[in-house]
């Protein structure tokens, strides 16, 4: 059981991906609607694994990641972005994100990137 | 022979049609006679083999966009020139040894609705292009000369007593040598029939004067 | 600004917003394949809107750039179908003409004016750009849409045709400020999609079954 924290600004996006993960895993969902409040929540709430979008207002989420990463080395981030031409996903990569998924979010694809991302949190809290 | 076939091999611009694997599945008549490659040469085979320079970056920009969003996409001769080298069959030849071309594709989807082949459209534009030409050296020829031609307008600043006329560094000029000057006009000097009478009328009154 | 809650539920808005992005990054992503350059496409925000609406949210961004403006417009139809309408900032096009470097010396004997190339590299890289976000939105809602070849208008013809264009007093637009970024070079251009009630009850329909599959 994880806790999982979403961001993305669009209340569909948000039901997308929360229709993917596994409800019989009794995983907790917290949700932010943009980059400032996803900073604050990730602070309050430490969440596991945090799925982020990339094109947002505001705050993009690559300068949510660029922050996170900074203050939160240990930040398991999975992006989820309809672009994922080589050089975003490279970009995404050297400033540290876990993995990146393609949109809209296909469930075998989600479960299969959380149990990898979970299991990773695991190992780190074993070390 | 269906109708379909009649119309690719009569009609006046080239066709072919690509698969996915840009194999060649048709190559009409007209393409076949302007290239110079039959069409049971080329049918089967990659189009690369035969145009190898396609494989660059504006070529595939246009195929590939067909192929992935199904749209119309066009290739036109005032960027690109022409699309496949082929020689130019008019008398024009010596100007322009390549024929000009603009070029449409578009995709052909199979009963799935899924885009399996494109076809290329090809329209032989050099003798347009050489119009263009032609036309854009005459409006140059035309606009040259057209600097040559002076012509006095406009309001020209005369003197109302001796007909001086002032010019635009305010010298003031004899009419003849200002129009001279500013047109295409020349003078031949005469007398008219008043001043012929008052000439006249002074040397009979004054017999010593030179003669005018 | 916009008549939203006329022509779409708050849902439906956020619905559209997401379809869009989604489409638009995978255009991009297709469009970076087709012609080999690292291409963003960002959708900010999405209005449905009125004609008036349109014609001032144009207004007050092109005055801002202060430019005279070109347009190339397309029409694409399915169940989908409408107008796509691309309008960019004069001097827009010769950025893009930078794409085409290759055969900027190379016209056989014949010089042709920056305008007349401009254009000529507007048409083309609208088409596909336009090409490329229809038909991911149309993929998306499972249709498949045909287009009529794309014409350009100058300055000067862009009111009448868009005047002609919402003539049938039932239009709307969906309209967005789409910023292209090819490689390092900035090129920016605002598209618009004109459609009509019959068609926007159809998206309706559409977004719910997408709502249902994905949602």
């Amino acid at each position: 059981m994880a806790k999982i924290l979403i961001v993305d600004d669009s209340v569909v996006a948000r039901m997308s991906l929360k229709r993917c993960i596994p409800k019989e895993q009794g995983h907790e969902i917290i949700e932010a609607v943009d980059g400032c409040s996803a900073l604050e929540l990730f602070m309050s709430a430490s969440p596991d694994v945090t799925f982020l979008d990339l094109t947002m207002p505001d705050k993009s989420g690559v300068e949510v990641l660029i922050e996170l990463r900074k203050d939160f080395p240990e930040a398991v981030v999975i992006i989820l972005s309809a672009d994922i031409q080589k050089q975003t996903r490279e970009r995404v990569e050297c400033l540290g994100a876990f993995s990146i998924m393609k949109k809209p979010p296909r469930p075998d694809l989600v479960h299969q990137e959380l149990a990898r991302a979970i299991a990773a949190v695991e190992d780190r809290h074993e070390c | 022979m269906h109708e379909g076939n009649q119309i690719l091999e009569t009609i006046n611009i080239g066709l072919v049609i690509l698969d996915r694997y840009l194999k060649v599945t048709a190559w009409n008549r007209w393409m076949a006679y302007h290239s110079g490659i039959a069409e049971d040469v080329i049918i089967g085979r990659p189009l690369l083999d035969f145009y190898p320079n396609l494989g660059g970056p504006k070529y595939t920009r246009f195929i590939m966009s067909v192929f992935s969003f199904g749209n119309y996409a066009y290739f036109s001769q005032k960027l690109h020139r022409f699309l496949f080298s082929m020689n130019n069959p008019h008398v024009s030849s010596d100007i322009i040894p390549i024929m000009q071309q603009n070029c449409t594709a578009g995709p052909i989807r199979g009963r799935n609705g899924r885009i399996e082949q494109i076809f290329i459209a090809v329209q032989d534009v050099t003798e347009n292009v050489i119009n263009e030409m032609r036309l854009r050296e005459k409006v140059i020829q035309l606009e040259e000369a057209l600097a040559k031609v002076k012509m006095l307008e406009g309001i020209i600043p005369i003197c109302s007593y001796c007909k001086k006329i002032r010019d635009d560094k305010e010298s003031w000029h004899q009419m003849e040598s200002y129009i001279s000057t500013h047109s295409e006009a020349r003078f031949s000097h005469g007398i008219c029939p008043e001043c012929y009478d008052r000439c006249i009328d002074e040397m009979m009154s004054n017999p010593t004067s030179p003669k005018r | 600004m916009n008549a939203e809650n006329t022509f779409m539920t708050l849902l439906e808005r956020d619905a559209l917003q997401e379809i869009m992005n989604i489409s638009f990054g995978q255009a991009a992503a297709d469009l970076s394949d087709v012609m080999n350059l690292h291409i963003t496409l960002t959708v900010p925000r999405i209005d449905v809107l009125q004609f008036s609406e349109v014609c001032d949210c144009i207004k007050d961004d092109i005055s801002r750039s202060n430019s005279d403006i070109s347009m190339v417009k397309q029409f694409f139809s399915g169940k989908f179908s409408g107008s796509s309408v691309l309008i960019f900032p004069h001097g827009e096009g010769q950025k893009l003409l930078r794409l085409f470097d290759e055969n900027s010396d190379q016209l056989t004997g014949a010089q042709y004016d920056m305008d007349v190339l401009e254009k000529e590299a507007l048409i083309e890289i609208s088409n596909i750009i336009m090409g490329a976000c229809i038909s991911k939105i149309a993929d998306l809602l499972s249709d498949v849409v045909s287009y009529t070849p794309p014409r350009y208008y100058a300055q000067e013809q862009i009111q009448r045709i868009l005047e002609e264009s919402f003539a049938l007093g039932n239009s709307f637009a969906i309209f967005f400020k789409t910023v292209f970024h090819f490689n390092d070079f900035e090129a920016s251009g605002f598209l618009f999609l004109i459609s009509n009630y019959e068609t926007l009850e159809w998206l309706k329909m559409a977004i719910e079954d997408y709502l249902k599959e994905y949602a």
